[in-house]
């Protein structure tokens, strides 16, 4: 009987291609959007993820993320280092700054301090050059997208040359080379990420000397690190967060600018268009149908056999307007990979639209069932 | 006398209340018997079609008792009473309602698989009775793509599919020419004498009234004609 009820699904071509084609757009919707919206929170707090040695943070309790922070002075790194349990601890400072490139295309880079001694921090990925090279005088390291993108010369026919190492040009009025290139999270904005050491750091940006922005820390391996953080705290100007404590603060600042609302409402759209397109085109096919079922009422069909007939053709049209909607979310994700695009699709993604999609068709099931329901075989009558 | 294949006792009918009314059968009394195929026949409005869905237990009857081989329906619960139709009752509607997204042995085969049976096997029994019908050469198009007269064919074959001992057919030439007409009343009487079923015809098609072993006659809710077993 289940396979009557696929057939009389199927049959019914238009309708069944619309319902599959709601799911689909919703899903696709749903998923795309939120997608590209995780692509984003993620980028806001690359600083984190990127740099994935510390295990804390330390802050000025006014900071709330790269883009909000306030520097400490420079003493307060020693008072880091000198907790008990510290294992080490570096400075970190980032800023937004301008630079010229030779061609002189003006830009607001996003530029990255690293401690000279270790240089942690500095981008696990490299492309082209050396990561040790940035102790020489004036040397930086660029992110590929830029160096290719951005950066890049472009000639009066339109070719683009990328940025390569011995290139240079102009931060903040000083002298940069080019060291290294390497692979990174792209920025929020579509800005160049451009890493330096400390002290050059400190040279480019001379307005912020002796100031630090973050302090990477890590605890000893057997070391409680809330003990440590508490013990960071109670110093009323600093204030010590765990790496996932500083994601978090710094994706709630980000959330602030009202990001949140925009991708909500596309998300909403696409639940509104998965209830309406899917629930009705499927009522509709139900009630054309509806005297077939009151036929098989009357010929000896129950609620629980004809229930069971439209939950398969809901379950059905739902797994593939799903499988579609989040294979061309999964199709866009691949397409935009290694672009300035953002895109991040965890498994929790998949299962928060699956269940969106489950709650859509558990509507258009009951809504169809309770119609079906109410039909009597009287209905036959006279017809 | 062989025990009647439908019985009812004083069925009394009526829809709406008080002023809008209507006593749509007013006690009817009669018997139907195996091997013979029984017209019932009347006017718009007579009470024919309450009085056949009153019979295939669709419509429940304000008072009186109807039984069906022997076994009076209101003792019987809703379970049970659509178990027992689906075993014992074969109807074919004026509309046929034969689903035009199925094939004709799909369709024929639902009451099979409505019971429960394999798909195989209720198609495979679906098939010897649209083979009755000669129409099994035709199983796998849409009914759609039928002919009226073979389109009733179907509905007929879905109706004797689960080897009913009763056929109900609300008006099944109203919507066929003569010679089709004819030909599904030859189908029908076939029926009746050489399966021992108890065939009721209902109908205001006088063409077909020659075919009938009894014809009952309903006006105004009553039977006026042929109660008696003739």
């Amino acid at each position: 009987m289940m396979t009557l009820a696929l057939k009389m699904l199927i049959g019914n071509r238009a309708s069944c291609i619309g319902v599959i084609f709601g799911i689909f757009l919703a899903t696709l919707l749903i998923s795309q959007q939120s997608a590209i919206f995780l692509g984003l929170v993620s980028r806001s707090y690359r600083l984190v993820t990127d740099i994935p040695a510390p295990n804390i943070w330390v802050v000025d309790p006014a900071t709330e993320s790269d883009e909000k922070v306030r520097g400490m002075p420079q003493g307060y790194l020693d008072v880091v280092r000198s907790i008990p349990n510290v294992e080490w601890a570096v400075p970190i400072n980032v800023m937004d700054i301008p630079m010229t490139t030779p061609t002189g295309i003006f830009h607001i880079c996003q530029l990255y301090g690293i401690d000279d001694a270790t240089l942690i921090g500095a981008p696990t990925q490299m492309v082209a050059g050396d990561i040790r090279d940035l102790r020489r005088e004036g040397a930086v390291i660029i992110d590929v997208y830029s160096a290719n993108g951005l950066l890049a010369k472009v000639l009066p026919d339109g070719t683009k040359i990328p940025v390569k190492i011995g290139d240079s040009f102009e931060i903040n009025n000083h002298h940069a080379v080019v060291v290294g290139i390497c692979k990174i999270t792209q920025g929020f904005y579509p800005q160049p990420i451009i890493f330096t050491s400390y002290n050059q750091f400190n040279y480019f940006a001379s307005f912020s000397k002796n100031s630090i922005q973050f302090i990477a820390a890590k605890t000893r391996a057997d070391a409680n690190v809330d003990a440590v953080l508490k013990q960071i705290n109670s110093y009323s100007v600093l204030n010590g967060l765990t790496s996932d404590q500083l994601k978090w603060r710094i994706a709630k600042s980000f959330l602030k600018t009202g990001i949140l609302i925009n991708f909500g409402l596309s998300v909403a759209l696409g639940i509104i268009i998965g209830f309406s397109i899917t629930g009705q085109i499927f009522y509709v096919m139900t009630l054309q149908n509806l005297m077939y079922y009151a036929l098989i009422k009357a010929i000896g069909g129950n609620q629980k056999l004809i229930s069971q007939m439209i939950t398969i053709q809901v379950v059905l049209v739902g797994v593939i307007g799903f499988l579609l909607g989040t294979g061309a979310t999964m199709l866009w994700g691949m397409a935009i990979k290694d672009t300035t695009l953002a895109f991040l699709f965890p498994w929790q993604l998949l299962l928060f639209t699956g269940v969106i999609v489950l709650i859509i068709c558990l509507f258009t099931t009951g809504l169809s069932i309770h119609r079906v329901v109410k039909t009597d075989p009287k209905a036959l009558m006279g017809s | 006398m062989d025990q009647a294949a439908i019985k009812c006792e004083g069925i009394k009918k009526s829809y709406g209340e008080d002023l809008i009314r209507v006593d749509a059968l007013k006690g009817i009394d009669l018997e139907i018997y195996p091997e013979k195929l029984t017209l019932l026949v009347g006017p718009s409005g007579s009470g024919k079609t309450t009085l056949l869905f009153i019979i295939t237990t669709i419509l429940t009857p304000d008072e009186g008792k109807l039984f069906l081989l022997g076994q009076e329906m209101s003792q019987m619960s809703e379970s049970k009473k659509a178990e027992f139709c689906r075993k014992s009752l074969g109807i074919v509607f004026q509309s046929l309602f034969l689903i035009p997204t199925l094939s004709v042995v799909e369709n024929v085969s639902m009451p099979l698989l409505v019971a429960g049976m394999p798909q195989k096997e209720a198609q495979d029994k679906a098939m010897v009775f649209l083979k009755k019908m000669q129409i099994d050469h035709r199983s796998e198009i849409s009914p759609s793509h039928l002919s009226k007269g073979q389109q009733q064919r179907v509905a007929i074959a879905r109706a004797l599919v689960n080897d009913s001992k009763i056929i109900v057919c609300d008006e099944p030439t109203s919507a066929l020419d003569q010679a089709a007409g004819l030909e599904i009343m030859a189908v029908l009487k076939e029926l009746a004498l050489h399966s021992g079923k108890a065939v009721l015809v209902v109908t205001h098609d006088h063409r077909i009234f020659s075919f009938a072993d009894r014809i009952i006659h309903i006006n105004d809710g009553q039977i006026t004609a042929g109660k008696e077993h003739e």
